[in-house]
Order: structure tokens, then sequence, then C-alpha cells
């Protein structure tokens, strides 16, 4: 089976000097297709960092990132934006809602970004799968913190991704929809 | 609806009060732009209209001018139009009025904007005199057009005022008095030059030479008054002896030296709104950092990101620029009403001006200026705009 993540020696490093961090130093890891994936560590050890650096949302200081055969750092921004919307689905710690976006608008906007047409009946599946088709009108600012996870899980996975990565506390993952 | 201007909308939905903040601010700034210059274009044009209804067309007048000098002075090549007037008929001697008797031919009484009542003719022979309601009263005589009057005078020469004499003279005309002549009691009446040359020698007939100079489209009032100095200086005229009319010069051509001035003002006005303007979405973008971080991870490009932006600034200017010309536009009109209305009685000057402001007389609203306040109002929202963009991506770095 092919792999769908591929990291190779990446570096990133805050600070200088005696104050440097080095939130991962020297990471090389690979993922099959089809697999789920954990990384757990302890608090402050770089495990965000990680996800953010695999997920395109911040540059290496070296290294590459391939995903599904792309070597995302050889993108420019804009480039990579558009690849990350396609082909990653991300699901961020504090999910990230845009606030004056309701339930529907936060679940489609990856796709109205990229130009896509949103299938409704789709998208109703999703909500119904995750239990928020009542909710599909409601503000972000009305939701239980469970709530947004959930909507925040639907964006992530209504573009059909090649990879998601969730960067979740451990506390909140629900099992029955993890 | 796109994407980006979906949430464009969606943001200035949820964001309504300080949108609401903002678009109070454009208003502010729109009306600014708009009222300041429009009152005071409005102030010179009401002032010029003013102008030229009370003051005489003449661009100058030459004191002293004997009639040699006159013949010549016709002749030149640069004096456009011209007119005679003289004081010299001298007064009439009366107890409880007062009461010139002056010569002015029919292109002096244009450039002066004297016209007789219907029915009259300008005085040809001797005994022809132009008269009004007053001086009648003053005589203590009646009359109309063609009807005998005996009136008392005494001469202006060279060496003072002659004895009094009496003479008839025949009416050919009626002028109006006005309030002022009333109230003094000052009046002029007219008589022909025939009555000038025949009681005052030849040599001792001075007049008062009217003059409208030639001028070039574009010429400013410097080159009016250089042309009306250098001609004065070709004959020997004093600048004693030279009368400029400069408001009725400033009224019907550019003067130079407000130019600056104007310019001056508006760049402040034009400044001030920029920066109330870029200082309003600063305040307000720079709390909003956050939320667009948040849209570029999921995946807004720069470009998108700049679209909402945009949309959403503009969004809020496209609803405010209208209200604040609305509000502009009435407020002019109100302001220039008050203004005059509050010192119309002070002088008749403003008394005329406040007739022609409440009669529609001048026109007190400009296209360019309408232009000016959404060009200035729009280019700086959206240079604003730019510019937070701008700023945002070099601190999300």
């Amino acid at each position: 089976m092919s792999s769908i993540l591929k990291v190779e020696d990446l570096v990133k490093y805050y600070g200088e000097g005696e104050n440097q961090v080095r939130a991962v130093d020297h990471t090389s890891l690979q993922i099959e297709r089809g697999k789920f994936t954990a990384i757990v560590g302890r608090s402050g050890s770089g495990k965000s960092t990680l996800l953010h650096l695999i997920g395109g949302l911040d540059r290496p200081d070296s290294g590459k990132v391939w995903i599904d055969g792309t070597d995302i750092y050889s993108r420019k921004d804009d480039k990579l934006a558009q690849f990350r919307r396609k082909k990653i689905g991300f699901i961020f710690q504090d999910f990230n809602l845009i606030p004056s976006l309701n339930v529907w608008e936060n679940i489609v906007l990856p796709l109205g970004l990229d130009n896509r047409k949103v299938k409704p009946r789709e998208v109703e599946d999703i909500l119904k799968k995750i239990g928020l088709q009542d909710k599909k009108d409601a503000m972000p600012s009305a939701l239980s913190g469970g709530q947004k996870q959930r909507t925040a899980i639907a964006r992530a996975l209504v573009t059909r991704p090649a990879i998601i990565l969730a960067d979740e506390r451990r506390e909140t993952l629900i099992p029955r929809l993890s | 609806m796109k994407m980006t201007t979906r949430v464009a909308y969606c943001n200035m939905r949820h964001y309504k009060s300080k949108n609401i903040l903002i678009g109070i601010a454009i208003i502010l700034t729109t009306l600014l732009l708009f009222v300041i210059p429009s009152i005071g274009k409005d102030m010179v044009e009401v002032n010029f209209a003013v102008i030229n209804k009370i003051y005489p067309t003449w661009h100058a007048l030459y004191r002293n001018v004997d009639e040699s000098t006159v013949m010549k002075l016709a002749a030149h090549h640069d004096v456009k139009t011209y007119g005679l007037r003289s004081d010299a008929g001298g007064y009439m001697n009366l107890e409880d009025a007062t009461v010139s008797m002056m010569y002015m031919d029919r292109t002096g009484m244009e450039l002066y904007k004297v016209k007789l009542k219907e029915g009259g003719q300008l005085p040809q022979k001797e005994n022809d005199i132009v008269v009004s309601k007053g001086i009648l009263e003053a005589l203590g005589q009646n009359g109309k057009i063609g009807d005998t009057i005996t009136v008392p005078y005494q001469i202006l020469k060279d060496d003072g005022l002659d004895y009094t004499k009496e003479k008839d003279f025949r009416i050919c005309g009626f002028l109006a008095d006005n309030e002022s002549s009333k109230e003094q009691k000052q009046y002029t009446s007219l008589v022909s030059e025939a009555f000038l040359k025949a009681e005052i020698p030849v040599e001792q007939v001075k007049y008062r030479f009217l003059l409208q100079v030639n001028g070039q489209k574009g010429n400013t009032t410097a080159d009016y008054t250089e042309t009306i100095q250098n001609i004065a200086r070709q004959f020997g005229i004093s600048e004693d002896d030279m009368n400029i009319n400069k408001e009725y010069l400033a009224a019907n051509y550019v003067d130079p030296a407000t130019i600056p001035v104007i310019v001056g003002i508006m760049l402040i006005v034009v400044l001030a709104g920029i920066i109330t303007i870029y200082s309003v979405y600063y305040v307000s973008m720079n709390q909003r950092v956050r939320e667009f971080g948040k849209l570029k991870a999921i995946g807004a490009t720069k470009r998108q990101l700049r679209q909402i932006v945009l949309r959403e600034g503009m969004g809020v200017a496209l609803f405010a620029i209208p209200i604040g010309l609305l509000i502009g536009t009435v407020a002019v009109k109100v302001v220039l009403l008050q203004f005059v209305e509050h010192a119309k009685d002070s002088n008749v000057l403003i008394t005329e001006a406040y007739k022609v402001v409440a009669k529609g007389e001048v026109q007190l609203y400009y296209w360019w200026i309408y232009l000016l306040a959404i060009a200035v109002t729009l280019c700086t929202v959206y240079l604003s705009l730019m510019k937070l963009c701008v700023w945002r991506r070099r601190y999300q770095k």
C-alpha cells in the first residue's frame, strides 16, 4: 500500500540561543493510505507544531513533507492553500469556526473557497451523521463545545480530503465518532 | 453567490455594531468632504452674483480726464468699451436735499447699470433734464415727461462753486429713487453735455472715463489690472486718479492669489478625511486578525482574504457614502440660508445675498464636488483596506 504521508527530517525551531525551543527536531515518519495514526506525547512536546507543519499551516526550517505524492513545501503560499483545502482536512484544537457563518456555511466554506459546487444532499447527510441536522442555521456562539467539534469535523470531511489531521485534546475525543 | 462575497456579507451582519460605527465615520467624512468645498464655492458664487447685481460693470475709471485725452483713450487698442461721466454739472441749491447734476452718456449708463423709467430719454438739449420723484418733491414741484420745471443750481468750477442761477428745464426722463437716497435725501439728476459745455469753459470740463479693457480667455484679474495700469501710465493718469473695480474683476475673472488658498484648504480637508477613515479601519481590522488567520488556515488564499476584507469594507462604504451626501446636500442649503439670514439686515450686500440664495438664483450644488467626495472617500477606504491586508500578511509571517 502506498504512503499518503511522508515526512523527511523535519525541523522547526523557535527563538535563538539559550531561549531556543526545538519544537520539531529532525522528525521523520511515514503513514500508509487508509491507516489511522495517533501521535501522543506530553504537553509541550511539539505535537501541534508537527501537525501544523504536516498540514501546511506553517513552513519548516528544513525538511520535506509529501502528501499524496506532492512535496507540499515546493508550492508557493496560494498554491499551498489550494492544495490544503482540496487534499487536507484539518480539525483544529479550538475548532476555528468562523463566528459570522452558521453551521451550514462553516461546513461548506472549504468547498466555496475552492469554487466547487455544493451538493446539498451530501451536506445534509453529513449533518445527519454528526447529529446537527436541526442546527444548520445556528451560529457558532449558540453551539456547545461538542457541537462545535462536530461542525469542525464535518467541515474537514466535506471536501473528501486525502488525509484528515485532527489536533485534539485526549479528553475531548468521543470514541463513537473517532 | 461567491463564497468570499458570502463571507463578507455575513461579516457585515455579524459585526453590525462595529460596521455601524465605521459607517458613521464614513458618513461624517463624506459630509466634511462635501460640505466644506460646497459652502466655500457657494459663498464665493453668491458673493459674485451679488457683486454682478449691485456693482457697476466697468473695469476701471480714470478721473479728471480732459476732452482731448478722452479722444485718445477711446482709440486705444486695449480699450474694449468706454463711457463718460462728468460731475461738473453742479448742484441744485435746495434747503433740505442734495441733488447733483451729472452728465453721463449712454454707455456710461449701461456700465453703471442705471436705467431710466419707461418712456424717458437721456438729455440731449441744453435744457433737458432727467429727475426723480424725490427731486421734484425737494424742489416742491410736480411734473411729467415734457413738463418744464425751474431749477436753482450752482456750477462747480475750478475756483469753487459759482453763484446760484435759475433755469427752466424740460423733463425728458425719470430715474427711480432708492431707499438710501430717500433716507439721506441725496439725489442725482442727469443733464446734457450741451448744458455742461454751456456752463463751464471747455478747458475746465473734466470727465470720468469708464472703461472695460480687452481680454483673452484665461486672463486673470492680475492681467486686467496690469492692462488698466499700463493705459493709465501711457496717458499720465496717476494712481490717485484711477479706481479699479476689483470686486467686479474678482467676481468675473480668476484671481490667481486665491488658487493656492483653495488648493491648501482642499488638501487639509482631504487629508483629514483620509486619516479618519484609515484610523477607523485600522482599529477595526486589527481586532479581527485572528479571524483572518482562521480563514487562511481553512484554505483561503491571500487573494480571497483580500476580497473578503475589501468587499466587507467597501460594502459599508457604499451604504454610508450616499447617506453622507444626502445629509450634506440638505446641510449646505440650510447653513447658507442661516448664515445670510442671520446678517441679512446688516448691509446691502448681505441682504442681496439672502435674496439670491432664498430665490435659488445661484447654483448651490456642483457635480464635481459630489464626485470629489465620493472618489476621495472610496479611494481612502480601498487604500486603507489594501494597506491593512499587506500589514496583516507581514504580521502573520
